[in-house]
């Protein structure tokens, strides 16, 4: 017993010896953390490769200047900190009156360079498990995302929920916005998407959902961003269209609203439709309550078919049209058809335009045909990009109508 | 004979949760073998591992009771006879010594990817080889009361979580099912069977048990139902990841990375989860130690088996330190897969040579 005891003892002493230091410690206030992310690319054609505001040791000139033969790529990261005093608590309770904005930028040939290099600069170790946003500039994004986000897929640390975002010019400038309403412009980015991925003018897509995507190399949007330097805000809305892991284009605000009601599931989304009177030119919105899709594929004579039924439940939100009254089932039906065929036609419309100017499955017809229909998807997928070109795309959709808020007359204004 | 000291006597409950947790800490490494040749049909081996498995359960429990006061390594000798019989018990043990330690090493890696990157290796090490040290050489009541204590908050918070990844999960994810056929998928049932490795502590530890009657039925609804855990774990992470989980090192790791709960005050689940596999896997790496220690004291007919748990240190210190890559040591480069299979299949053997054996007499 006595032996137990002091074998006891004596483990617990030499486990003590470990707990004098450890190598991961680091204090709060030594961690920077990194809220917003903004990677451009920078392409270098001067003499030497100059990092900003730094000095260039002449052994170091003398061995960029041998490979300097060809222009080289550089990214362009730029981390915006939070100052947590700025956030957090009261003004009584010592939060800052006036936040700064925290941002350091820097060039490095790749992301993992870029952040130890900004290791030199500040005084705090860069934290990137707290980042929500990572923005993309389109100049990087038309050059292939894969890369520039292989660090962060990659990490074990990054939240898999974060957005990531591609910008119209440079992503930089986004960082730089001084927004009156919010005092931390990563808070001013990050709230937005909350609220405008309801309306489903931007594809839903986090870092995780993108590292699938990139990993079964699908054609894919990702949420675009637009700064008004003149109105000194951020417009989020549209999308960058990705083949593989190139961009490509743009799509409007209103055509990713079409691809959306297609593609994901839509819950709280307004559309407009026209009033089912030819001569009334007013609209109705509804608001869609549930959505359904389902896919048939049909392949024939070498071409792919697809027919798309969608099932929408939707409520009126707003009525503009001069006859129409809910409570009769008759007008109520005119309604679900006008509105079915408003979806269907921009539906259709944004599909068919999309599919030619882009050339891109967005919609993942590839991936339905491949989960759905195997024995298809073994004959086409050698040749995946000349049977999407020549497929044809058939909607149909039904609608139905639930209710029309509290009020069921039909415009207010007429009576 | 081996000596067995009151402290190193469990009971039934404290034997299927020591089984149960070797079954959940395959089940978190054996996605990406399955993986490799199969892809998003993994999870149907592991269904058929489940049919199987009750077989394994009942060879295990039968051959166990024919000699109830002595481990598998000694009795093998007896049934087999003598050059057929050590060999046999050499390589059982050798398996538990190897499993033991290519499971910590990826503990190691676990800890180092994912909470201490920055703290050397040999220090993860060393702590882990003095409380290994202190944990067998103390018996088996102690790691089997850390079982008890894990398990059930496993458990609790493994059902909790997949239910809610379960909500979010795509189910078309998994289509097409079996689309190269049946065949592919057949062969690679071999590779799901050694989740239910642990089934060895039936014969290893059955002279441990303070009970030795009635303990078909709460190993078989322990393993059984495990295995459905697990089973689901597989089929969520497929759900989740289709062709990308064979990519990930960690596949289950990273389905619980993949979804953050916002409104909790914990909003990484991952790390949560984190705090309890780590003690699941230390408890594997070392019931399988114990094991082949049990296994080596009874070869070389020691009287107490902690002489060969302090012999034993060493080489696992050594090899630990053995700087190899983690596709080396991925998964279990060391203790091939099959081999696993035909230490589960030897009881079955000796349960038959045994019966025919008998029937001569």
């Amino acid at each position: 017993m006595m032996k137990q005891k002091s074998t006891f003892v004596f483990v617990i002493f030499s486990l003590l010896l470990f707990l004098t230091g450890c190598w991961d410690y680091l204090d709060i206030n030594h961690h920077g953390i990194v809220y917003v992310i903004a990677i451009d690319k920078e392409v270098i054609e001067k003499e030497h490769h100059e990092r900003e505001g730094y000095e260039i040791e002449e052994t170091d000139e003398k061995n960029q200047k041998e490979d300097n033969s060809k222009p080289k790529k550089q990214y362009v990261v730029t981390l915006q900190f939070i100052e947590a005093n700025a956030i957090a608590g009261s003004e009584k309770a010592g939060r800052a009156k006036d936040a700064k904005l925290n941002i350091t930028s820097t060039k490095a040939d790749s992301i993992v360079g870029a952040i130890n290099e900004l290791n030199s600069r500040t005084c705090c170790e860069p934290l990137l498990s707290h980042t929500r946003i990572i923005l993309i500039g389109e100049d990087l994004a038309r050059d292939g995302i894969t890369k520039s986000l292989d660090y962060f897929i990659r990490s074990p640390y990054i939240r898999k929920g974060t957005k990531v975002i591609i910008t119209k010019g440079p992503a930089k400038e986004v960082l730089k916005l001084d927004h009156p309403l919010l005092t931390h412009t990563g808070f001013y980015i990050e709230n937005i998407p909350t609220y405008a991925n309801r309306l489903k003018q931007t594809p839903d897509i986090d870092l995780g959902k993108l590292s699938m995507h990139i990993h079964h190399g699908d054609d894919f949007l990702l949420p675009r961003m637009i700064l008004s330097n003149a109105k000194n805000e951020i417009k989020y809305g549209g999308a960058a269209v990705f083949k593989k892991d190139k961009m490509i284009g743009w799509m409007g605000e209103r055509e990713v609203l079409d691809w959306a009601l297609c593609a994901e599931p839509a819950k709280h989304t307004p559309i407009d439709s026209l009033c089912p009177d030819k001569d009334d030119k007013g609209t109705f919105t509804v608001d869609i309550r549930h959505q359904k899709k389902y896919s048939s594929i049909d392949y024939k004579d070498g071409k792919i078919h697809v027919k798309v039924k969608i099932y929408i439940v939707a409520d009126v939100r707003e009525l503009q049209c001069h006859e129409c009254k809910m409570l009769d089932i008759k007008e109520t039906r005119k309604m679900e058809e006008a509105l079915s065929a408003t979806i269907k036609n921009r539906i259709s419309y944004t599909c068919n335009t999309t599919r030619k100017k882009f050339e891109a499955d967005v919609y993942g017809i590839g991936t339905i045909i491949s989960k759905f229909h195997p024995k298809i998807w073994k004959q086409v997928e050698k040749d995946w990009d000349k049977h999407f070109k020549n497929l044809t795309y058939d909607v149909e959709v039904a609608t139905s109508l639930r209710t029309a808020q509290s009020e069921c007359r039909p415009d207010l204004a007429e009576n | 004979m081996t000596i067995i000291h009151p402290r190193d006597h469990i009971s039934v409950t404290q034997l299927v949760l020591l089984i149960s947790t070797t079954i959940t800490t395959i089940g978190f490494l054996d996605i990406l073998e399955i993986a490799k040749d199969i892809a998003i049909d993994t999870w149907i081996p592991v269904l058929f591992a489940i049919i199987i498995v009750p077989f394994f359960i009942v060879t295990h429990i039968k051959l166990a009771e024919q000699f109830p006061d002595e481990n598998i390594i000694a009795y093998t000798p007896k049934i087999v006879g003598k050059w057929l019989g050590y060999p046999i018990a050499f390589f059982l043990s050798s398996i538990y010594f190897f499993l033991s330690l290519f499971i910590f090493q990826i503990f190691l890696e676990i800890i180092k990817v994912f909470l201490l990157p920055k703290t050397p290796k040999e220090i993860v090490i060393i702590i882990q080889a003095v409380v290994l040290l202190y944990a067998v050489w103390f018996g088996l009541n102690g790691i089997a009361r850390l079982a008890e204590l894990m398990i059930p908050i496993l458990t609790l918070l493994f059902t909790l979580l997949l239910f809610l990844i379960f909500l979010k999960a795509d189910y078309t994810n998994i289509l097409p099912i079996a689309n190269n056929g049946l065949l592919p998928i057949v062969k690679n049932i071999y590779k799901a069977v050694p989740l239910y490795a642990g089934l060895g502590c039936i014969t290893m530890l059955y002279p441990f048990l303070n009970r030795k009657k009635k303990i078909g039925k709460p190993i078989f609804f322990t393993v059984i139902g495990t295995g459905i855990i697990i089973f689901f774990l597989i089929l969520l992470t497929m759900l989740t990841f289709r062709y990308e989980v064979t990519d990930l090192y960690f596949p289950s790791i990273s389905l619980f990375q993949r979804f953050t709960v916002s409104i909790s005050f914990i909003e990484r689940i991952v790390f949560f989860l984190l705090m309890i596999v780590i003690p699941i896997f230390f408890i594997f790496s070392v019931i399988t130690y114990f094991l082949s220690v049990i296994g080596f004291t009874t070869i070389f007919k020691f009287r107490e088996h902690t002489v060969f748990s302090i012999l034993l240190i060493p080489a696992f210190f050594l090899i630990s330190n053995i700087p190899i890559s983690i596709a080396d040591i991925f998964w279990l480069k060391g203790v091939p897969i099959w081999t696993i299979d035909i230490a589960l299949l030897v009881p079955a053997v000796l349960l038959i040579i045994l019966k025919l054996k008998e029937r001569k007499k």
